[in-house]
């Protein structure tokens, strides 16, 4: 549990933070909360040599209401996006989501940036930004500013969309304001990762993501499709394992996780058609 | 008021009886107490120790070079280095300190390196060229029984047989049902660690975190090759043991390590190490079946109890014996004949855990008493409370519980315990399974409760002397007493350190007491911190000598006259100082006590008084060949009902609450007590539905906390303590049971039974996992069953005429049968031992061949041939056909056929018996190739052959695996025999696994010399052996099978059944019987109700199950195994376990064994193979 060696540099500005990566290279990592890379370079899973730790740019960490979305700095803290005003009233699905992360440790030292950038399929924001349709900022070299939607920025296993030398700013969450919404998280042991996640919005049509069902954070494409095309909620739900190709693991097998995905795409559907909230 | 009620906080120096607080319960809960990771000394190195990645091979070379060629590394050590023994173990010094031939297990150690930093050793370890040639690895304990030893010692730890009471008279009701334990571990907190320092003298002092010194000191100092006194060990802070630090884990290691470099050394091991570092809970696979009368009183127990010892003997001995020992529960059971077997296999080694054997055995004999209830309709607590052991009761060791037993008492006290209030509807989501994650919908919630009683010995047992020694010394320390206390108790956190405070208090009226640190250098052996001993033995040496020092105190005040006789001393002070009896003793320290401290202070001037004692519990004995004997010193026991809401289509478990009864013999610290019983329960709830090691042909998938899931506190129930009974244990100081274990003990089968009641499903292996329940094939769900004894619907038998046991299990689908027919079983992957090639002919394939050969008269040759009305006819009529077959391709597309018929018919091994004297068409070579060729080309995709397929309603067939198992026949001219054995042996055909030998059996007797000396050969040059016997001829036919031609199964055998003794024969040598019960009744009986296949099975034998000759009896294995369960009343497992028996008993190596293994284990959690 001891991580290899590594250098270790502190930005003090997301400029510097650039200016460090470059000078890093490809084995700069960036090092926000750290509670996803420290572990996996506990584990040896992980060994960059250069960490640029970006985790006190303060002006990074902010909730501002944008009008027809709402603007979260990528270094806000779990525990910000759970109980932030703004948060709960246009993104409610999110601010729950962000309550579900780990336990109140992690999620006073997380945060949503790294989260989303780590890419994890078994993490929860990644699949709640998928629901919900968030777009992602990015700048990168000489202040070259992106967007990227969620649904392209996954592209395989903790491989994102993000080049070497990007930084991510900002997530930008569409509002829904009103709209039902759900979140299922099944796990055997009590603030573990989930085996199984679903985060549903209904406003208008249906966005639902799904956590741990592959490789990467997915979108449950079948079941929206289904459901545009007019098909029921149980109906729809029984395409939440369509095409996809999920893991297996001591927790479950790929044939376990489509049952699971089914039966709680189908709750989610339910409970996020039961009453806007 | 309840114990529980009592003082949760009492002042220094309380004495028995209230919550005194624990010394080091603050600086641990402050992160001050100092564990044994926290060790440290001025200039010591760090080692880190080289664990095998695999789990079986031998070793061609090690290396160590590049390892010491890097900076900063000190020295690296192996077996080549060790001064004294090379083994060590608990029992059986087995167990390599460093492995250097052979490697056994996952993470055996083979090296050591100490060095500057951490981080230096790792790598040089890492460094460390191994040069491996790996084995197949044994990890099947089943197979371990009869698979060629993987150790010098053998295979088999231990195996006992206790036979106890007379036989027994008809039983109204039987049940029966395989359970299966998984490997759990302690799951300590602390990983191993320890720091050596070599001594000046040549000597080295060790401080490691351990249940027992002196047992570690010796072991270690055998395996350095120095005296005992030049190897000290010294008890540093303990993070959690629950058996796990009963076994030497890196203490070898360190001190060599020390002495070696001549510094200090220290290792703490990361948790994926600890996890290959320590043993575990052994896995077991125990067969029960139950007898009872109508009323439900239990009449007779069989039992096989089967537990994988993992590489290495440690403590397997005395866990086979109590979960043998044990396997019917704290019942009366007046007959019973259980087998006990605890064998070595590549898996990790298993030792000791919370509950020692006990645990396994309750999992499966809570089970049945819950499958009695169901089959007789009777309330489960009644049931129990019908068969519980009452004092002066004998268990089926023989032995007479002479002292308190309040199990009716810890039923009924938790049976009667207040439920939750209200439902699954009542409670908050995040009270629902799954918890916050919010999973669950409340209306696919099911509540279930489920009710367990259990018990175990306390203290050693079988003849061992654990002794424990303390000493107490008296002092003034400026104007007041302070009593110092020296014992080698370990304080693992069970509280030893608080009840001697509280037992000195008590006796001596001293409050201020300290405890020297426990230390092999300065006081005699406290035995282990295991087996719920150390209050009452590490307790009754304290208050012995406490009692002891107070005889000194009273002496010393005779002599000074400073006895007034106002303070209360009794006027026969004398004789009473003076008595050495232990009665006296309890006088004279409470006569100590009634003269105050200040007297105490005033006696204590005159200079300090220090003595010690040795407590010794009673003897015990060994158990004998019949496994009886007066092994145990005292029983505890305990009662647990659970409740559970369980949302059935997630597969998720939340465990509501846990009430439970226990017998304590008497409350010395209730807090304390109540400790034990929480965690005992957190254990219990974890090996229920959480904690397993999983092994994947002996590598550990999931060491690390990530995945070995541990209950934490949001999983953990409401834990009600509806008693703790207090009937004071004779013989016990202070009248006080040990209370550590009987909380793991019943808990996991209170929470089964409660999932059970919820779910309508068997469930009978721990841990359930979620998809156990959610992807199970499931009655039904009607309404919530509010108790664990809602009765099963009884199921209609399959045809009316049909005995039938009444236990089906939890009720099936309506309508379907108990005894499976043909159709339940299509699809079950078939395991067939004992068919012949010769009976593979259809009437349409001979008439064709012999067409084709020319012959006249054919169709009604054919008529006569296949209406052979014994076997003698029928041997005719083989040869006939047979005969037939002229060249190669015949042959070949005649075994295609076959071998695509049996694969229709689901069977996906089989081992076929070719005798070539049949086959007077081909030379004996080219008809054993032709044939092999024919089973390869039926393994590739292709039409089915010229037999066509045995049912268009069978699944898509999978191909059939088919070995050949070349027979003699009986009669067969002896140089004819030598040169089948020569051909075979100077070059194996393709597929062929074994020797066997058929025939006219009444022929044998002349035969004896001959086929001995052919099976002999057999064995030599490395084949399978079986012979037909008990058939034609009677039981003598199989003991000569056994006798003379040493097979490992027999052919029928059917006959055995005339004579006991060889029906124990073949049961105590796990000889399997391959019986077709179709062919036996055409044949033998004339009718299949004459058949003797439950009578068999009965007897305890192994059993396959086969068709002989399928297409002439017009049979199938599905159609032969249905007929079976038929005629001995078997249900689905009991079927299923003739195909593990086959599987057991197959010739096949053990990749393929294993492999058709994991095919056969989704029937086996199931039922029936789940679906999707």
């Amino acid at each position: 549990m001891i991580p290899a060696p590594f250098e270790y540099r502190r930005a003090g500005s997301v400029e510097e933070a650039l200016g460090l990566l470059e000078e890093g290279g490809e084995d700069a990592k960036l090092l926000a909360g750290g509670h996803s890379l420290l572990p996996l370079m506990k584990l040896r899973l992980a060994a960059p040599s250069v960490l640029v730790d970006i985790g006190r740019l303060r002006d990074l960490s902010y909730v501002r209401d944008g009008g027809e979305m709402i603007a979260i700095g990528a270094l806000t803290r779990h525990r910000e996006v759970e109980t932030n005003p703004i948060v709960a009233e246009h993104a409610p699905l999110l601010a729950h989501v962000a309550g579900q992360v780990g336990d109140p440790q992690v999620r006073h030292r997380g945060t949503i940036g790294g989260s989303i950038a780590h890419g994890d399929p078994a993490s929860d924001l990644p699949a709640a930004a998928l629901a919900l349709g968030a777009t992602f900022e990015v700048v990168g070299q000489g202040g070259a500013a992106r967007s990227i939607p969620a649904a392209e920025f996954f592209q395989g296993f903790l491989e994102t969309s993000l080049q070497p030398g990007e930084i991510l700013t900002e997530i930008a969450v569409p509002k829904t304001t009103g709209a039902g919404w759900s979140f299922q998280k099944f796990n055997r042991r009590a603030q573990d990762w989930a085996i199984v996640g679903v985060a549903a919005v209904r406003n208008g049509s249906t966005g639902i993501g799904l956590v741990n069902m592959g490789s990467t954070p997915l979108r449950a494409t079948a079941v929206e499709a289904a459901l545009a095309g007019g098909a029921s909620l149980e109906e729809a739900a029984s395409h939440a394992a369509e095409g996809l190709d999920p893991p297996a693991d001591l927790n479950a097998s790929p044939e376990y996780r489509a049952h699971l995905a089914r039966v709680l795409v189908r709750r989610a559907l339910e409970e996020a058609s039961a009453s806007p909230r | 008021m309840s114990v529980l009620d009592r003082p949760r906080s009492a002042p220094a120096g309380a004495g028995i009886g209230v919550s005194a607080p624990r010394p080091d319960g603050v600086p641990k809960v402050r992160g001050q107490f100092l564990f044994s990771s926290d060790l440290w000394a001025e200039g010591m190195l760090w080692g880190h120790v080289l664990r095998s990645p695999v789990p079986a091979a031998r070793i061609r070379r090690i290396d160590v070079a590049p390892a010491l060629c890097i900076d900063g590394v000190r020295a690296v050590v192996t077996a080549a280095d060790l001064p004294g023994a090379a083994t060590f173990g608990l029992e059986v010094a087995d167990q390599p300190v460093f492995a250097s031939d052979v490697v056994r297990y996952v993470g055996e150690p083979l090296a050591a390196v100490a060095a500057d930093h951490p981080e230096t050793a790792r790598r040089a370890a890492g460094a460390i060229v191994v040069d491996y040639e790996p084995i197949e690895p044994l990890c099947d304990p089943e197979m371990a029984l009869r698979a060629p030893a993987i150790h010098p010692d053998g295979n088999v730890f231990r195996h006992l047989r206790i036979e106890h009471g007379e036989a027994f008279p008809q039983a109204a009701v039987v049940v029966e049902g395989t359970y299966e334990v998984g490997m759990q571990d302690q799951a300590f907190l602390g990983p191993e660690s320890g720091l050596a320092v070599p001594g000046e003298d040549g000597g080295v002092d060790l401080y490691i975190a351990t249940q027992w010194l002196h047992v570690d000191r010796d072991q270690v100092a055998r395996c350095l090759g120095l005296p005992c006194d030049k190897v000290r060990l010294h008890l540093a802070g303990v993070g959690g043991a629950f058996g796990a630090r009963e076994d030497v884990s890196i203490q070898v290691h360190l001190c060599l390590l020390a002495l070696t470099t001549g510094r200090p050394v220290k290792i703490v091991l990361g948790r994926e190490d600890s996890f290959f570092a320590h043993v575990h809970r052994h896995p077991a696979r125990i067969w029960l079946r139950h007898h009872a009368d109508p009323e439900g009183r239990l009449l007779r127990v069989e039992g096989r109890v089967v537990l994988d010892g993992g590489a290495y003997a440690s403590s397997s001995n005395a866990v086979i014996s109590n979960a043998t020992a044990f396997a019917t529960g704290p019942y009366r059971v007046p007959s019973a004949t259980v087998e006990g077997w605890v064998v070595r296999t590549n898996n990790p080694p298993c030792g000791a855990m919370r509950g020692f054997g006990a645990v396994q055995a309750c999992f499966a004999y809570e089970a049945q008493m819950d499958r009695l209830a169901r089959a007789l309709a009777i309330d489960p607590v009644e049931l129990r409370l019908r068969n519980v052991l009452r004092p002066g009761d004998r268990l089926i060791t023989g032995q007479r519980i002479d002292g308190t037993a309040p199990v009716a008492e810890v039923v009924r006290a938790a049976a009667n315990a207040p439920l939750p209030p209200g439902g699954p509807a009542d409670l908050p989501a995040i009270a629902l399974p799954g918890g916050a994650g919010r999973a669950a919908d409340v209306g696919r919630v099911r509540r279930g409760v489920g009710f367990a009683v259990g018990y175990k010995n306390l203290m050693y047992s079988e003849g061992f002397d654990d002794s424990s020694e303390a000493r107490v010394r008296l002092e003034l320390v400026g104007t007041a007493p302070v009593a110092t206390v020296t014992c080698a108790a370990a304080e693992v956190g069970q509280g030893f350190v608080t009840l001697a405070r509280q037992i000195v208090a008590e006796e001596l009226g001293v409050e201020d007491t300290v405890l020297a640190p426990p230390s092999t250098a300065t006081v005699g052996s406290a035995g282990s911190t295991s087996a719920s001993r150390q209050t009452w033995m590490s307790g009754g040496a304290v208050a012995e000598a406490c009692r002891a020092a107070a005889r000194q105190l009273l002496l010393r005040a005779r002599a000074g006259n400073r006895v007034a006789a106002d303070a209360g001393l009794p006027p026969d002070l004398d004789a009473a100082a003076t008595s050495g009896d232990p009665s006296g003793g309890v006088s004279d320290a409470h006569a100590l006590g009634a003269l105050g401290v200040a007297a105490l202070a005033e006696l204590l001037g005159a200079g300090p008084v220090e003595a010690s004692a040795t407590f010794h519990h009673r003897p015990t004995q060994p158990l004998d060949s019949a496994g009886q004997g007066d092994a145990h010193v005292s029983f505890a026991f305990a009662a647990h009902r659970a409740v559970v809401d369980v949302d059935v289509d997630l597969g998720l478990v939340k465990v509501v609450q846990v009430a439970t009864a226990q017998d304590v013999g008497r409350v010395l610290n209730p807090l304390q007590v109540l400790g034990q019983v929480e965690g005992g329960i957190a254990q219990g709830v974890g090996l229920a539905v959480m904690e397993e090691i999983v092994l994947d042909r002996g590598l550990v998938r999931n060491p690390s906390f990530t995945d070995y899931l541990l209950p934490t506190a949001l999983d953990m129930p409401e834990v009600t303590v509806a008693a703790l009974v207090e009937q004071p244990e004779p013989g016990a100081p202070f009248g006080a049971k040990g209370v550590g274990e009987p909380p793991t003990i019943s808990s996991t089968p209170a929470v089964v039974a409660a999932i059970r009641a919820a779910t309508g499903l068997e469930l009978d292996r721990v841990p359930v996992r979620p998809a156990d329940i959610a992807l199970a094939p499931r009655p039904a769900q009607t309404s919530t069953p509010a108790r664990a004894d809602t009765p099963a619907r009884p199921a209609a038998p399959a045809r009316p005429s049909e005995p039938a046991r009444p236990d089906a299990g939890p009720a099936g689908p309506a309508g379907r049968a108990m005894v499976p027919a043909r159709e339940d079983l299509l699809g079950l992957p078939g395991i067939e031992l004992h068919v012949h090639l010769e009976g593979s002919f259809t009437p349409e394939r001979v008439a064709e061949l012999a067409r084709a050969a020319g012959e006249p008269d054919v169709d009604r040759r054919v008529r006569s041939a296949f209406a052979a009305g014994d076997l003698a006819d029928l041997l005719t009529a083989l040869d006939w056909w047979c005969g037939l077959v002229r060249t190669e391709e015949q042959a070949t597309s005649q075994a295609e056929g076959f071998a695509r018929f049996l694969a229709s018919s689901g069977v996906v091994y089989a081992e076929v018996t070719v005798n070539p004297t049949h086959w007077g068409g081909l030379p004996r070579r080219a008809l054993i190739d032709a044939l092999a060729a024919g089973f390869e080309r039926a393994t590739t995709p292709g039409a089915p052959g010229a037999l066509g397929s045995a049912s268009p309603t069978a699944p898509p067939a999978e191909a059939c695996d088919c070995r050949l198992v070349v027979s003699l026949r009986r009669d067969q001219d002896e140089g004819d025999i030598r040169r089948v054995l020569d051909e075979l042996g100077s070059r194996r055909p393709a597929r062929v696994v074994a020797l066997g030998v058929d025939g006219d059996e009444r022929s044998a007797a002349a035969r004896r010399r001959v086929l001995a000396e052919a099976f002999a050969e057999a064995a030599h040059i490395g084949l399978g052996r079986t012979a037909h016997a008990g058939e034609s001829s009677g039981p003598e036919g199989v003991l000569a099978a056994l006798d003379d031609l040493g097979v490992t199964r027999i052919d029928h055998g059917v006959r055995a059944v005339e004579d006991p003794s060889v029906l124990s024969r073949l049961r105590d040598q796990r000889v399997t019987l391959d019986v077709c019960p179709t062919s036996n009744a055409r044949l033998l009986y004339g009718t299949l109700d004459r058949h003797p296949l439950a009578a068999l099975d009965a007897a305890g034998l192994a059993l396959s199950i086969g068709t002989d000759d399928p297409l002439i009896f017009g049979v199938d294995l599905p159609e032969e195994l249905s007929r079976a369960a038929r005629l001995a009343a078997w249900d689905l497992p009991r079927l299923r376990r003739c195909q593990h028996d086959a599987l057991d008993a197959a010739f096949c190596d053990d990749a393929t064994r294993s492999s058709l293994s994991r095919r056969l284990a989704p029937w086996d959690t199931s039922g029936r193979k789940s679906e999707g």
